[in-house]
């Protein structure tokens, strides 16, 4: 179980810190990676920068991935996961405070595989991250390791 | 009735037409120009009518002929009285002629016994008549020469017609001299005289369509030199050729225009060609002709000094003129100003030549107007791109701000509510019922706090999306909408009735938030209702068709009606009824994007039926 690895990709430590909350209370104890800027998760997912060394074709299950980050944006971040053929097909989920429609069309248009926005209600919140990570996470059957 | 006879006929009608028409013009009138006109032709109109007398009564009275012949030798003298008007006579010219007139009339009485006079008298009588007679027509080429447009034209004619008269009496003599000839030049003085008849018709008293197409050459040049000015660079072009076209028209020495400036004064522009023709003041409130021009909105003229009043005469001594036309450049629409026409000398064709200039000046005026038109345009269109581009900049920055409330906004709400959970969670222990109470109501804050933002962000979208017009129909949506508000409340007992066939026209996504809010308002104020009730439907109000969502909740009192679709307005409170009070500002918007309208009416406690209009 522990080598599937969930990259969380935040730069609220707040929102980071219910997240992990919420993923801890629900019993999902996967790795969390977290990365606090756009530039950060891609140095991880491509074995770059801060994260030189990584084995990149060591992927994570799943990338939880906020919009509005430092940096590089969350929508940018997904338009060079999906422009790699390293990481083309890895499950993207935003997870974001916004439901603007831009927002929506941009990154199902970048192919993301699920839009969810983050509930201000933390019961809510603990909810939907308990669903999350019972679908990616024990559902959903990841793509074959390229 | 012979050729001869029918030709006589219509030459004596023709000139008794002419008389009366002049003696008309000089009733109309009464000047010494036109007295001096009618004097001449009514002279040839009495001959005439002694003639015919002569003829029908079988008098043949010597005594009448004589006055008829005394009259005919009259008329170069009076012929020299017209031409005085229209260039100066020599002194000596004068005298001249008065002795000619003198003498001939004696050489008649002399012989008056006699059947015919002696050849040589014969010819001095001639002499004199076709001297005056030549003298005339070279003073009226002269005159046609120096002006230009219609004076020139019936100048032209006058001159043609006494010509033609001279000619006649050339012939008359020859007759007398050389009997010979007579049949032939008989035939000649015929035709002579009708011709020459005809061309004094029509230089002093020709029908409305004849001087109408005497103007047709200078208002065809006219037009032609104003085509494609009609910008507005080109407004000193148009008065240029209105100042041209004026002068030429009417054989004036100068012309001007006079403008009302933005300082509400009419202003006189000197032209270029005449800089001493200058007034520095005000030109619209003097007592003379051009004031009264302007304030009657009418063609005026002073034919003479005499006419002038302080300020026309020193317009008119700075460019030596003795007559001023004074036309407005107008349209219904604008009063510019005026058109000032200088004349060296008295003309004859005063009317004609100020319906030209009146011609001249409407034209002038439309094309002024146009430019104004144009340039008001081009105003305008330069203001609403830039109203354009302004509102285009807010709407984006409005779109950017909404953009990040709705992420950055909600961000600290959730730490907030989160971390009171973690607190009542983790830490129960160490918090009494108060501190568990105070944590709780935190938590009720923040989710109200992003209820507001929600609805507000709501409020602004339907401001800023993009409208289309698709067919919709309400019904279907109403339904989906009372399933969702069943499926959030199962244990309401709601009977929801909604009518068939409302279809309409309007966006689809801004029409269900309108029915989101007028049903979910209904829902949630019969909320208290044993038996709740809520009716969709259509329904005949004040005279026109209007949508309505009706319930048998809470209701309102009318009193606070106006308040129902302001911004965070709301009637309960919210311990009786949660909501954020925007929810139908949100629908007014909507309502009114559509181009519809939206009102409502109730009473405490026995429910509330809000209507809309959907054109």
């Amino acid at each position: 179980m522990n080598d599937k690895v969930i990259l969380l990709v935040e730069d609220n430590p707040d929102d980071e810190a219910l997240t992990l909350r919420a993923l801890k209370k629900n019993n999902i104890l996967n790795e969390v990676v977290v990365a606090h800027d756009g530039v950060e998760a891609l140095d991880y997912l491509f074995g770059t920068g801060t994260h030189a060394g990584r084995n990149p074709s060591h992927l994570p299950q799943v990338v939880l991935l906020d919009l509005k980050l430092p940096k590089v944006d969350g929508l940018e971040v997904l338009r060079r996961i999906r422009a790699d053929e390293r990481t083309k097909l890895l499950p993207v989920v935003v997870l974001t405070s916004s439901k603007e429609e831009q927002d929506l069309l941009k990154s199902y248009s970048l192919h993301a595989n699920s839009y969810v926005r983050k509930p201000v209600d933390f019961t809510q919140f603990t909810e939907a991250v308990r669903q999350l990570g019972l679908y990616w996470l024990i559902l959903n059957e990841p793509p074959p390791q390229l | 009735m012979s050729l001869t006879e029918f030709l006589t006929l219509m030459t004596q009608g023709l000139y008794f037409l002419i008389a009366l028409l002049t003696v008309a013009d000089y009733l109309r009138y009464r000047d010494r120009a036109r007295l001096d006109i009618a004097l001449s032709f009514g002279a040839l109109a009495a001959i005439v009518l002694f003639q015919r007398v002569n003829q029908l009564t079988s008098l043949q009275s010597r005594w009448l002929s004589l006055l008829g012949t005394l009259i005919f030798v009259a008329h170069p003298y009076l012929l020299l009285r017209v031409v005085k008007h229209f260039r100066p006579v020599g002194v000596w010219t004068h005298r001249l002629a008065l002795v000619g007139l003198i003498a001939s009339s004696i050489f008649l009485l002399i012989f008056i016994s006699t059947t015919s006079l002696p050849p040589l008298l014969t010819v001095v009588i001639i002499v004199y008549f076709v001297s005056l007679e030549g003298y005339a027509v070279v003073a009226f080429v002269h005159g046609a020469l120096t002006t230009s447009g219609v004076t020139r034209w019936r100048l032209s004619l006058a001159a043609a017609g006494s010509g033609l008269l001279a000619a006649l009496i050339l012939f008359a003599g020859l007759n007398v001299i050389f009997p010979a000839l007579r049949d032939l030049s008989a035939l000649l003085s015929q035709l002579f005289a009708i011709l020459s008849g005809l061309c004094y018709f029509l230089s002093f008293s020709p029908p409305r369509l004849l001087r109408q197409a005497s103007q047709l050459f200078e208002l065809h040049r006219f037009l032609r030199e104003t085509r494609g000015q009609s910008t507005a660079e080109h407004v000193s072009n148009v008065l240029d050729n209105l100042r041209l076209a004026a002068t030429r028209g009417t054989g004036g020495v100068a012309a001007a225009v006079a403008l009302w400036d933005d300082t509400d004064r009419l202003r006189l522009q000197t032209p270029a060609e005449h800089p001493k023709l200058s007034y520095p003041s005000d030109l619209s409130t003097g007592e003379g002709v051009i004031g009264r021009a302007w304030r009657k909105r009418r063609p005026t003229f002073a034919l003479t000094p005499a006419d002038f009043g302080p300020v026309e005469a020193q317009l008119t001594a700075a460019v030596n003129a003795r007559t001023l036309y004074v036309v407005p450049i107008a349209t219904a629409e604008r009063m510019w100003g005026l058109l000032l026409v200088f004349r060296q000398a008295y003309s004859l064709f005063t009317t004609d030549d100020i319906n030209l200039l009146a011609l001249f000046s409407e034209h002038s005026a439309i094309l002024l107007d146009y430019a104004a038109l144009l340039k008001e345009q081009h105003r305008l269109i330069g203001q609403l791109s830039q109203r354009t581009t302004e509102l285009e900049a807010a709407n984006k920055e409005l779109e950017a701000f909404a953009y990040s409330v709705s992420h950055d906004l909600r961000a600290p709400l959730r730490a907030m509510d989160g971390f009171s959970q973690v607190l009542l969670e983790d830490y129960t222990g160490r918090l009494d019922a108060e501190g568990q109470d105070y944590l709780r109501r935190v938590r009720a804050a923040t989710r109200t706090m992003a209820q507001l933002i929600d609805d507000l962000l709501e409020l602004s979208r339907v401001t800023r999306a993009e409208m289309r017009r698709d067919a919709v129909d309400l019904g279907p949506l109403a339904q989906s909408i009372a399933a969702e508000l069943q499926t959030m409340q199962p244990e309401r007992q709601v009977e929801v009735i909604i009518a068939d066939g409302l279809n309409t026209q309007g966006d689809p996504r801004l029409l269900r938030v309108v029915l989101e809010n007028l049903l979910g308002n209904a829902w949630k104020f019969t909320g208290q209702q044993p038996q709740a009730r809520i009716a969709f439907g259509l329904a005949e109000q004040n005279g026109q068709t209007a949508y309505f969502v009706r319930d048998n909740g809470a209701g309102f009192d009318m009193a606070y009606a106006d308040k129902l679709f302001g911004v965070f307005q709301r009637l309960h409170r919210a311990d009786e009824f949660p909501g954020t009070g925007v929810g139908l500002a949100t629908v007014q918007r909507i309502i009114h994007r559509h181009g519809g309208r939206v009102w409502a009416e109730g009473a405490v406690g026995q429910g509330a039926t809000f209507y809309f209009t959907l054109p």
